[in-house]
């Protein structure tokens, strides 16, 4: 356990406030000093520096995310168990942050990019072949937790059962908790303080469309034999039906049916290079609380209150609805690739249910305790669990919080004096770029937020 | 002063013997190792590969040069299409050296996809002009031996879910050997390495 939640906050707000605002100087020195090297704040640091251009410190970072993260999987089941134990009797809040399925995806995905910016192509290939089997994983895990809760909800009803007809027999009259009755108010009061929940729509199978592009622009261009091109004419033809009305994507898309056909001479082996904007902020999670009554088997009424809470998504602002680039003559505007406020969106509703389940056991189990000792103590036991039960009622708030809240895209022609120039939706000029000298090559926008100068970057793709 | 002297000595064995301790290895006969094989690719998978290919290659006669004598190979781009960080030399280096010692292929490291795999052959050439050296010892104009045959594939890697608690793991390792005269694969061959294990943690 690591009771630190709070100081692990802090030390992330330290790092983002700067760089939200474009501050790397002070940024820098945040990661300069010795910080708690765990998730999620890793997972903010990696994406600092690859903002700055440091890929090679960026990589690292993600490494480092990427081992937690395997730690984290490679537990014993007795750890795990314990774990379970833990988050139900304290809280989860005082445990290991826990990455969330889309985290481990999006690892891979800018491990990826930090090395084909370092020129590694081979090794960035292995990446973009992670990123897509952690998108296998995830769908794998969903399917895994429903079969899970189908399976604990039997159990406890069994174990409801079985404690209320021993009491009867054995004439104790020691109350017996109803926690599948409280999770179920928990859960249909969840969805009316949080109506929004029922029109999250993700994009099906938790699949990320951006990371999905990104592994199937890597083949596409860095593609060594027909394998290659089929798996990028597949991946894009599937980014194709999740964001149906992006028209780079259907050029992206004929690309690549093109390259799988071996055309050598199709107009879209020309020299192209994929501005990627990285928009605004991802949501942060912050708490919500409810009181529900405290029901005991076979009595009707609530004979306490349960006070509980848990995480919630609240979503934060983009920066700007759009950029422009200026490629000669002619003027570009970036178009929607992944809402990652759908993607989160998605992720929470899938797996709310359970959150529901983990919450609602964790605080009744400490607010019937704190009716027990009431009941055989009297008064002041009762007050202090209450207190116990009070402070360790919190929500676990940690999130990787500098994601984006969109990523938009464009292709466009790689200009003869190999420069681009980037603008705001008013034409103000927020960057000029020059471009690598490779024929296909990424510029990575990063703008956090409105107001700021954003963090620009060059990638080659392929040699 | 007696206590402190067993004090000081039980230290002093502590010191020495702990030391040795956590630098002691157990080594390992690579040739029977019954130990269970990790997810990842390890060193009994590249030889058991390298074995099979070499072993299919000469069983075909693919590489048995008519007349007798020996074919010279070069190695061309072996790509690693997987979910690990290897190095596919680990794989080409086995089935070159089985075939050096089989007497009928040898490999040239004059040639490579991205350049020599020795420089120095390259490099010894730039002595023709030196006055140090004596021009008669120096490899003379026309003496490299191109290559009469290919080696290149790819490794890949496919993982299925076969129930809540097991992954399973396919490698394949495909290769082909090329004859650059006529661009005929003379050989190819496919070998699957197939794993089950915990499903709980990613294969890397």
């Amino acid at each position: 356990m690591s009771g630190c939640a709070t100081m692990q906050q802090q030390d992330q707000s330290a790092l983002l406030k700067p760089y939200y605002l474009g501050d790397t100087a002070t940024a820098s020195s945040v990661l300069e000093t010795d910080y708690d090297r765990a998730l999620p704040f890793l997972l903010d640091a990696s994406m600092v520096r690859f903002s700055q251009g440091n890929f090679q410190e960026a990589y690292t970072l993600l490494n480092e995310s990427e081992a937690e993260v395997k730690n984290d999987e490679t537990e014993s089941d007795a750890y795990a168990a314990s774990k379970v134990l833990g988050e139900v009797l304290f809280n989860r809040e005082l445990m290991n942050y826990e990455p969330r399925s889309s985290d481990t995806v999006l690892i891979n995905m800018y491990k990826g990019v930090s090395l084909l910016a370092l020129n590694d192509n081979d090794k960035a290939r292995v990446e973009f072949n992670r990123t897509l089997d952690r998108q296998r994983r995830a769908v794998e895990k969903y399917k895994e937790e429903i079969k899970e809760l189908r399976k604990e909800a039997k159990e406890q009803k069994a174990k409801q059962r079985r404690e209320v007809a021993q009491r009867k027999k054995a004439k104790d009259k020691t109350p017996v908790l109803d926690l599948l009755r409280i999770q179920s108010v928990a859960k249909k009061s969840v969805y009316e303080s949080m109506p929004e929940v029922n029109h999250w729509t993700g994009y099906g199978n938790f699949v990320n469309p951006y990371a999905t592009y990104l592994s199937g622009l890597y083949f596409c261009t860095n593609g060594e034999m027909k394998s290659d091109y089929n798996k990028c004419n597949t991946m894009l033809k599937r980014v194709k039906g999740m964001v149906p009305r992006n028209s780079y994507l259907q050029l992206d898309t004929a690309m690549s049916r093109d390259f799988a056909r071996g055309r050598k001479t199709s107009k879209y082996r020309k020299p192209t290079v994929w501005v990627i904007f990285e928009n605004g902020l991802a949501p942060e999670v912050d708490e919500l609380r409810l009181d529900l009554p405290l029901f005991l088997a076979g009595e009707r009424a609530g004979v306490s209150m349960v006070s509980f809470a848990m995480p919630r998504l609240k979503t934060r602002d983009e920066a700007l609805r759009y950029i422009q680039v200026k490629s000669g003559s002619k003027k570009y505007t970036s178009k929607e690739l992944c809402n990652f406020d759908r993607v989160m969106q998605a992720e929470y509703k899938a797996h709310l249910t359970s959150t529901i389940t983990k919450a609602v056991a964790s605080t009744a189990t400490k607010t019937f305790v704190q009716y027990l000792a009431q009941r055989s103590g009297g008064q002041l036991v009762g007050i202090a669990t209450g207190l116990f039960t009070s402070v360790m009622t919190q929500a676990d708030t940690r999130s990787w919080l500098s994601l984006p809240k969109n990523v938009q895209m464009m292709r466009v022609p790689k200009p003869k004096n190999n420069t681009l120039k980037i603008q705001a939706p008013n034409g103000a000029v927020l960057a000029t770029v020059a471009l690598p000298e490779t024929k296909y090559s990424i510029v990575h926008v990063r703008m956090p937020q409105a107001g700021t100068l954003p963090y620009v970057q060059t990638i080659p793709l392929g040699k | 002063m007696k206590k402190l002297l067993i004090l000081m000595v039980i230290a002093l064995i502590a010191l020495t013997s702990g030391c040795g301790k956590r630098n002691a290895a157990t080594m390992i006969d690579p040739y029977n190792d019954t130990n269970p094989r990790i997810m990842g690719l390890g060193y009994r998978d590249f030889e058991q590969a390298a074995n099979t290919a070499v072993n299919e290659m000469l069983a075909s006669g693919a590489v048995s040069k008519p007349g007798g004598g020996r074919y010279v190979m070069v190695v061309s781009r072996v790509l690693n299409d997987t979910m690990q960080n290897i190095d596919t030399d680990q794989l080409v280096k086995k089935i070159r050296v089985q075939l050096l010692r089989s007497g009928k292929v040898v490999t040239t490291t004059a040639i490579g996809v991205d350049g020599a795999e020795d420089p120095m052959v390259a490099a010894a050439r730039k002595l023709r002009k030196s006055k140090e050296v004596n021009q008669k010892t120096v490899a003379r104009k026309g003496q490299i031996i191109a290559p009469d045959l290919s080696l290149s594939g790819k490794i890949i890697q496919r993982n299925h879910r076969i129930d809540s608690d097991t992954d399973q793991i396919e490698y394949f390792f495909m290769l082909t050997l090329t004859d650059i005269n006529t661009g005929l694969a003379f050989w190819e061959g496919e070998t699957p390495i197939i794993k089950r294990g915990d499903s709980g943690t990613v294969s890397w």
